[in-house]
C-alpha cells in the first residue's frame, strides 16, 4: 500500500502531445489521480464517500442507531429536498459565476404567498401561480440588477434577500399561515414509497441535466462561466444566458418553498431562513467552482445529501440543535477551501 | 490606395479589407488617428507597432468589437458597418484574440462550434434545440486532421491542452468559418518556441488555403517570416507600410520608433 510509489509510474503513454508542458501537465494529473488527492479532481466521489462514512458514523453515534434506516433515510431525503431542488437553480447560477442568496427569503415569501392565496379561498392552480411567479419574478429581479444594471451579483442578491424575507415579514404581519389540509398531500405524499418533493428534486435533476448537457443554452451556461469574454465576442448573448439562469433559480426556489410549505402544512416568513447558505453549501460541496464553468447537477444533488445528512444525523445523535449551523458552516467553508485548491492544482 | 511600391503585381488586385482615415478616441487619448490599413486577396500582412501604438484598437474596428469614431471600413470594396463581432464574423472576418479564445471546460469541438452549434434536425429537433455534438466532433475532427493538428481526441476538453494546442484550437476555429479574412492578435505570445513554430505552420497552412490574414506580433523574426507586408503604427498613426522581402528589421524599427518617416504613404 504505497500510493504514491505507484503514482509515480504512469502506466499508459499520457496523450499523444508532444509538447512538453502538456506532457507535465498531464502527468501531473495522473499522479493526482493516483494518489488521494485524486479525491480533488474528481470531486463527487469524495463526497459519496463523506455521505456514506458519515452515515456509518451517525448510525453508530445515535442512540437508537437508527441513522441507516431506509425510513429514516427517506424522511432525510424529504427533509432536504426542497434545498436540494432550489441547489439545481442555484448551482446553474454559479455555473455562470454569479451567486444567488435571495433564494431563503424566496422558499419563505413562495410558500406564504402560495399558501395565503389558499387560504383566502381561491383554488390551488391560483395559489401554485402565484408562489412559482413570485419566484420568477425575485430571479428576474436579480437577473436585471446582476446583467442590465451591472451589480455585483452578491451585492445585488444579498440585497433581495433583505428585500423579499422583509416582504415576507410585511405581508404575513409575522403570522403562520395555513393551506387547507387537502394541500398537505403533495408534500407529503410518496409515489412508490419515495416522497413527493425527493421524485420532484430527481426529476428535475435529471432534466436539468439533460438541458445542460445537451442544449445550446445549457452548453452556454458552462461557456458563460469558463470564459465570458470569448462567449461576447463569439455571439453568445451572455446577458440572456445569466438572466435565464436566475430566473430558473427563482423558480426552482419557489418550487422548494411550496413543496416545504406543503410539507409542514404551514407557511411563516422565516421557513427558509438561512437556506440560501445551505444552498450553496449543497452546489460548492458537491463540485459546482465559485469561479464559474465547473460541475455538475448530480454532484450539487450529492452535496444537498451530505448537508441534509449531517443536520439530521446531529439531530439523531441529540446534538444540540444550536451546534448543527456552526457545523454546517465549517462544511461549507472547508468545500470552498477544497474548491480554491483544485482551482490552483488545475491551473498548475 | 496607390501605394509607394509600383513594381508590385499584388496591388493591382484589389484589397480584399480596407480602413480608409479611420479614427478613435477614449475621452482625451487619440488611441488611432486616420489610419489606412489595405489587406489584398491571400497575402499575411503584419500589424506592427509599440504598446500603446494603436495595433489593439485598429483590430478591434476591424472585428467589430469598437466602431470608429470617424472612417470607414470596406470589404471587398464595399462600404460595411460592423456593430458587433458577431456582424463581423456575418462578413467573413475571424478573429483570434490572444488569451481569450478558448473555453477550458469544454471540449475541443465543443470550443470549435461555440456560439454557433449545430443542431439535430428532424421532427424532434424542431420541437426542441439539441445540439448534434456528432456532426460537430465528426466536422472538428477532419478540420483538425486538414490542418494537420494533432490534439488526439476532439472530445477532450480544453484545459486538459498545452497553451500551444488551446491557441490552435482557437486559430482552427477561425479558420472553420472564417471564408475570407483572419485576424491573428499575438498568435504566439504566450507559447514556447517549439509551439511557437507549430503556430507557425499553421498559420502558413491558413495562407495556403487562400485566406487572408493580418497577423499582429511582437516577434520581428517570425512575422518577417510570414509575412508579405508589414504595416507600422506609431503613436495612433500610420507609420508606413513595407515590403517585407525588401525591409529588414533595422527599418521596421526605426519606424516604429519614429527614428526614419516614411513619406510616400
Amino acid at each position: 500500500m504505497t500510493p504514491s510509489g505507484s503514482a509515480s509510474e504512469p502506466e499508459d503513454a499520457p496523450l499523444e502531445s508532444e509538447d512538453a508542458p502538456g506532457r507535465e501537465v498531464s502527468r501531473f494529473r495522473r499522479v493526482l489521480k493516483l494518489s488521494g488527492a485524486g479525491l480533488l479532481a474528481v470531486p463527487w466521489i469524495g463526497v459519496l464517500i463523506g455521505i456514506v462514512v458519515l452515515g456509518v458514523l451517525f448510525n453508530s453515534t445515535s442512540p437508537c442507531h437508527c441513522f441507516m434506516t431506509s425510513s429514516n433515510l427517506l424522511t432525510t431525503a424529504q427533509e432536504f429536498s426542497y434545498v436540494g431542488i432550489a441547489a439545481l437553480g442555484g448551482a446553474m447560477v454559479i455555473m455562470t459565476k454569479g451567486i444567488d442568496l435571495s433564494v431563503g427569503s424566496n422558499i419563505s415569501l413562495s410558500g406564504l404567498l402560495a399558501a395565503a392565496v389558499m387560504a383566502d379561498g381561491h383554488g390551488t392552480a391560483l395559489a401554485l401561480l402565484a408562489g412559482l411567479g413570485v419566484g420568477i419574478g425575485v430571479g428576474l429581479v436579480n437577473g436585471f440588477l446582476v446583467t442590465v444594471v451591472g451589480m455585483q451579483p452578491f451585492i445585488a442578491t444579498l440585497g433581495m434577500l433583505s428585500v423579499v424575507g422583509g416582504a415576507a415579514v410585511a405581508y404575513s404581519q409575522g403570522f403562520t399561515l395555513y393551506p387547507p389540509q387537502s394541500f398537505d398531500s403533495l408534500g407529503q405524499g410518496t409515489i412508490l414509497g419515495v416522497p413527493n418533493p425527493v421524485v420532484v428534486m430527481i426529476g428535475l435533476a435529471i432534466a436539468l441535466t439533460l438541458f445542460l448537457r445537451y442544449t445550446p443554452l445549457g452548453r452556454h451556461i458552462y461557456a458563460v462561466g469558463g470564459n465570458e469574454d470569448a462567449c461576447r465576442l463569439l455571439g453568445i448573448r451572455v446577458r440572456r444566458v445569466k438572466m435565464f439562469t436566475y430566473a430558473l433559480a427563482g423558480l426552482l426556489g419557489s418550487v422548494g418553498g411550496i413543496l416545504l410549505m406543503s410539507f409542514l402544512g404551514s407557511a411563516n416568513p422565516s421557513q427558509g431562513l438561512g437556506d440560501e447558505l445551505n444552498v450553496i453549501a449543497a452546489a460548492v460541496i458537491g463540485g459546482v467552482s465559485l469561479f464559474g464553468g465547473q460541475g455538475t447537477l448530480f454532484g450539487t444533488l450529492l452535496g444537498a445529501t451530505l448537508v441534509g445528512e449531517i443536520s439530521d444525523g446531529l439531530t439523531l445523535a441529540q446534538v444540540p440543535g444550536y451546534w448543527t449551523e456552526m457545523i454546517v458552516g465549517c462544511v461549507i467553508l472547508t468545500a470552498i477551501g477544497v474548491d480554491q485548491l483544485r482551482r490552483r492544482l488545475r491551473r498548475g | 490606395m496607390g501605394g509607394g511600391g509600383g513594381l508590385m503585381p499584388a496591388a493591382t488586385a484589389s484589397p480584399v479589407l480596407e480602413a480608409r482615415g479611420v479614427s478613435k478616441a477614449f475621452g482625451h487619448v487619440q488611441a488611432l488617428s486616420k489610419v489606412d490599413l489595405d489587406l489584398l486577396p491571400g497575402e499575411v500582412l503584419g500589424l506592427v507597432g509599440d504598446n500603446g501604438a494603436g495595433k489593439s484598437t485598429l483590430i478591434k474596428i476591424l472585428s467589430g468589437v469598437l466602431q470608429p469614431d470617424v472612417g470607414e471600413v470596406l470589404i471587398d470594396g464595399r462600404r460595411v458597418h460592423m456593430g458587433s463581432p458577431v456582424a463581423a464574423q456575418a462578413l467573413g472576418i475571424e478573429t483570434v484574440y490572444q488569451d481569450l479564445a478558448v473555453v477550458p471546460m469544454l471540449d475541443v469541438a465543443e470550443n470549435l462550434f461555440l456560439g454557433r452549434e449545430e443542431r439535430i434536425g428532424g421532427r424532434f429537433g424542431r420541437l426542441l434545440p439539441i445540439v448534434n455534438r456528432r456532426s460537430m466532433q465528426r466536422q472538428a475532427r477532419e478540420q483538425l486532421n486538414s490542418l494537420n493538428i494533432g490534439l488526439g481526441s476532439v472530445r477532450q476538453k480544453v484545459e486538459t491542452l498545452s497553451g500551444g494546442q488551446r491557441q490552435a484550437v482557437a486559430v482552427s476555429r477561425a479558420v472553420v468559418f472564417g471564408r475570407h479574412i483572419v485576424i491573428l492578435d499575438e498568435p504566439t505570445a504566450a507559447l514556447g518556441v517549439r509551439e511557437s513554430k507549430a503556430m507557425q505552420e499553421l498559420i502558413q497552412a491558413i495562407n495556403g488555403r487562400g485566406l487572408s490574414v493580418v497577423l499582429i506580433s511582437h516577434n520581428m523574426p517570425q512575422v518577417f517570416e510570414l509575412t508579405t507586408r508589414i504595416l507600422i503604427l506609431r503613436a495612433g498613426q500610420r507609420a508606413g507600410v513595407v515590403r517585407t522581402a525588401e525591409t529588414n528589421m533595422e527599418q521596421v524599427v526605426r519606424l516604429m520608433t519614429g527614428a526614419e518617416i516614411q513619406t510616400a504613404a
